[in-house]
């Protein structure tokens, strides 16, 4: 088992090396404005033996989660994703049923009973064509009952150390969980947002933990798209003093200068449009071929016609270029209540304004609401949550990513574009309180309804078909039903 | 008024042709000029479903093609590219048949029911020149197709061409199902009287005299000619596109639930039940086929069909409509196209005030369905219930009484009018 705890600060905050406390507690610094990245690899024996099975129903897993609640970050933490869970995965067998593998899964991270509540995965294939890795995505606010299972059933209950790490998840706005089978490890990375914290890890006996304190550098030579990196790195439990470090690496995520808010067009009505403001039609980088697009994350309450996003005239009326790809499989008719999936994603690329000048700008997306359940009020409010917005632009000199120690891979969008795209990501901001998510109250029927609707409908199809039956025999009983000898007559004569 | 001479079949065919070919040129340019498409929606799941062909893939790969692969076959010129003009080849398919549908009309209304050029005219325009028509055709909807396929169908029976009916009644039942009612009228109608005009009315015959006397060569005809052409063609589908053609034209229509909002009576019902199918004891929706068929395959053409045909195949079928258990407006093109050989005839005419009301309680009550629909599908209001449901409702009991005013019409023994 080992563990990188990663600070990154601004560069003009930082700590002195005199203010930094090693002991065998581990170490310590002041308060201090950064965002912290805890990052654990396991050994598959290192698991418990019910985690080890939950996996081993998987060749490949990449679970990603990012808070609802709107938050600061730094290079290179630069990744967006919608808010909530993720997951990303090949089952061991293809073709099997994933659906127990994946339920187990997910109930690590809430309530789910999976006898009824079946988690029903999608693909989404991107304009290539390669095989992607089965998707599936669920809103979730916390991580508390992961933490709470982290504590009952991974931690022991007298290790302090585990305990308080499983609290401090609480606090976390993202997770990363990737299982590969082939190299047989788990990495766990949990990342706090930029702010005011204190700068401690604790030293444990049983693993190797690496701490850096580090902030964006500038080492000679930096290769466009590396981000270069200084602070000081350094192994607990270890005699060595901290050693200053100054390195570079390529960078897949970066963060653009922009930053974007979605709303949904008033009135929503049954077809919503959900609208994306962005402060800026400039992409970040001047000597690439950057585009932006807007990555959709959609609950099964709400989703987008595929058919529907095609045309140049109508597509350009929305200030987007192409829907470039969709999550399959999509019904189009169908009510979220007997719909299995659990929603779709889909990539569209988003058409700027031409101008040199910069200039705040808007794209639309029209959308679909499906039929939910009857409810009290007439009203069912329903969330979707922020998609990610980011310029794609193609890298210089095909950079190993991979190289990156803090790449984040595998987040849904990355592998529907060429492996050496460089991702600029524009920053969500909430259109109101903050959080990342856009509400919307579905018109549906008002149960109150139900008991008159039944009796109501039976009582007036049946007066309606005795009036016509009535009618019908009021025909015959007056005129039978042969045809009036006459009439008869005339046809024979022709 | 209109001077009568308009309805001379020139000037009659000429202004219904220029009016879709207005309608199909002004489609084509808001097509290219507006982001708000004039093409109807159903018409872009059609072409898709011909492109798929075209490259050698089944039409049922494109989602909600729920029709034969007749049709994608039928539109396979506008596989190209959406900007090309063989792009509203379909239209133009559609549009034609909305004219020869017409040309049928003033046909049987000068054959059967001796009218002048003019007066017969006069009715045909109440379809071809019917602008919710014209505009359903040119949009792209294939509805046309249906109102070709079904006057047809009563053009053949009445010329006695039997065979030829039998085999638009099989194409007829393939392309869309319900066109199966019209069997047991047609069955029903082709008595001996009519076949060979043996007059026999005997009340003392016997049971088995009866049986016999309705076996006829023509009723065995029809029979086996609809029934092998239906069949044929299935096989055929079948052969080529294997279960997706079962499943996306036959029974998609069994398992679908229809709990979108719609002008049927049950919808309400249906989102309710579909939604919480433990939660309601009444579950009338899953015995709504019984009144509607009792009605369109049975006791109209019972009571209706010897007497006049096309009056029966008219309340066959707006019973059919008012009594499904998912309705919209382009379902009421199936029936309208049978009103210019009712309305001579009918009460709604001879009685202005009763056939005004008629009209306006039709108008009305959809007119407040549609405002309710709105309210839901672009406000964003809850008016599924009361609502949606009440309009939805007044609706239905609207179309049951003009259903009982066509029914006694048909039913009133009458010569064929010579109103003149």
């Amino acid at each position: 088992m080992r563990e990188r705890i990663t600070f990154f600060h601004p560069t003009d905050t930082g700590v002195l090396p005199e203010n930094l406390k090693r002991d065998k507690g581990g170490l310590e610094a002041p308060v201090l404005e950064t965002t912290r990245e805890d990052r654990l690899t396991l050994g598959l024996d290192e698991l418990p033996a019910e985690v080890a099975s939950v996996l081993s129903g998987f060749s490949s897993l990449h679970v990603a989660w990012n808070s609802p609640v709107s938050y600061r970050t730094l290079e290179p933490f630069a990744a967006r994703l919608s808010p909530g869970l993720h997951v990303l995965f090949q089952p061991t067998v293809a073709g099997m049923s994933d659906k127990s593998d994946l339920c187990s899964l997910l109930q690590v991270f809430s309530p789910r009973d999976c006898s009824v509540d079946k988690a029903i995965s999608t693909t989404i294939t991107g304009p290539g064509g390669s095989p992607q890795p089965k998707q599936f995505f669920q809103p979730l606010e916390e991580l508390s009952h992961f933490a709470k299972w982290l504590s009952s059933e991974v931690c022991g209950a007298e290790d302090d150390a585990c305990q308080s790490r499983a609290q401090r998840l609480l606090f976390a706005a993202g997770l990363d969980i990737t299982y590969d089978a082939a190299s047989k490890t788990a990495k766990v990375s949990a990342f706090w947002p930029l702010k005011q914290q204190s700068v401690s890890a604790p030293f444990s006996p049983h693993r190797r933990t690496e701490v850096g304190i580090l902030t964006l550098g500038n080492p000679p030579n930096l290769a466009p798209d590396h981000v270069g990196v200084s602070g000081i790195l350094t192994t607990l439990g270890d005699k060595k003093q901290p050693s200053p470090a100054l390195f570079a690496f390529p960078a897949r995520h970066k963060v653009s200068e922009s930053h974007f808010s979605t709303t949904f067009l008033t009135p929503t009505g049954l077809h919503p449009t959900l609208q994306l403001s962005l402060d800026s039609n400039q992409p970040p980088k001047e000597d690439a071929e950057c585009k932006p697009y807007a990555y959709l994350t959609l609950p099964k309450t709400i989703f987008a016609d595929r058919f529907q996003l095609d045309g140049e005239l109508f597509m350009a009326s929305k200030n987007l270029t192409a829907l470039r790809a969709t999550s399959l499989p999509v019904d189009l008719e169908a009510p979220a209540y007997t719909t299995a999936a659990w929603g779709s994603s889909i990539l569209l690329e988003l058409a700027p304004p031409t101008s040199a000048t910069n200039q705040p700008w808007t794209a639309e997306v029209p959308l679909h609401l499906r039929y939910l359940k009857p409810s009290a009020s007439g009203l069912q409010s329903i969330e979707v949550p922020y998609p990610a917005v980011f310029w794609a632009c193609s890298a210089e000199q095909g950079p190993e990513f991979s190289q990156n120690p803090f790449d984040r891979a595998h987040v849904g969008y990355d592998t529907l574009f060429e492996s050496d795209t460089v991702f600029w990501h524009v920053e969500p901001r909430p259109e109101q309180g903050d959080r990342l998510v856009n509400t919307i109250s579905v018109p549906v029927l008002n149960e109150h309804g139900a008991t008159l609707i039944g009796v109501g409908t039976s009582v007036v199809v049946a007066l309606g078909f005795g009036w016509v039956l009535w009618k019908l025999y009021s025909a015959i009983a007056q005129n039978g039903y042969q045809a009036p000898p006459k009439a008869a007559e005339e046809k024979k004569k022709r | 008024m209109i001077p009568s001479a308009l309805f001379r079949p020139a000037p009659l065919f000429s202004i219904a042709a220029v009016l879709r070919f207005t309608l199909l040129v002004y489609g084509i340019w808001q097509d290219a000029n507006s982001a708000l498409k004039y093409t109807d929606i159903d018409y872009l799941v059609f072409t898709d479903a011909s492109r798929l062909l075209a490259k050698g893939q089944s039409p049922y790969d494109r989602d909600t093609y729920r029709y034969t692969p007749l049709l994608a076959w039928l539109l396979l010129p506008t596989a190209g590219p959406s900007s090309s003009i063989l792009f509203s080849f379909g239209k133009v398919v559609f549009a034609l048949a909305d004219l020869l549908a017409g040309w049928l009309l003033l046909r049987m209304l000068q054959a059967r029911r001796g009218m002048t050029l003019e007066r017969s005219g006069a009715f045909a325009a109440l379809w071809l020149w019917n602008p919710m028509v014209a505009t359903i055709s040119t949009r792209g909807s294939s509805e046309g197709l249906l109102g070709v396929l079904t006057t047809g169908l009563l053009w053949a029976v009445e010329q006695r061409r039997t065979s030829l009916a039998g085999v638009i009644l099989g194409l007829g039942v393939h392309f869309k199902i319900y066109p199966f009612i019209y069997a047991p009228a047609i069955i029903w109608w082709l008595d001996a009287e009519q076949t060979s005009g043996v007059v026999n009315r005997k009340k003392d015959s016997s049971i088995k005299d009866r049986l016999l006397n309705f076996i006829t060569f023509a009723r065995i005809e029809l029979a086996i000619t609809s029934l092998a052409t239906f069949m044929l063609l299935n096989i055929l589908m079948y052969s080529i596109y294997g279960h997706p053609f079962i499943l996306h034209t036959f029974l998609h229509h069994v398992t679908r639930i229809d709990h979108r909002h719609n002008f049927s009576a049950y919808n309400t019902l249906l989102y309710l039940n579909s939604a919480d199918p433990s939660a309601s004891s009444w579950h009338a929706e899953s015995l709504a086929f019984l009144p509607q068929l009792l009605l369109a395959c049975l006791l109209i053409p019972l009571a209706i069909a010897k007497k006049d045909l096309a009056t029966s195949m008219l309340a066959q079928t707006f019973a059919f409509v008012t009594f499904n258990k998912v309705c919209t407006s382009q379902y009421f093109l199936w029936y309208m196209v049978f009103l210019p050989l009712y309305l001579p005839s009918s009460s709604l005419l001879r009685n202005p005030r009763l056939g005004i009301s008629a009209l306006l309680l039709w108008i009305g009550t959809q007119g407040a369905w549609l405002q309710q629909g709105y309210q839901l599908e672009f406000l964003g209001n809850s008016t599924f219930f009361p609502g949606l449901w009440l309009s939805s409702l007044a609706f239905f009991a609207t179309n049951c009484w003009i259903l009982g005013i066509i029914i006694s019409d048909g039913a009133s023994d009458k010569t064929a009018p010579r109103t003149q």
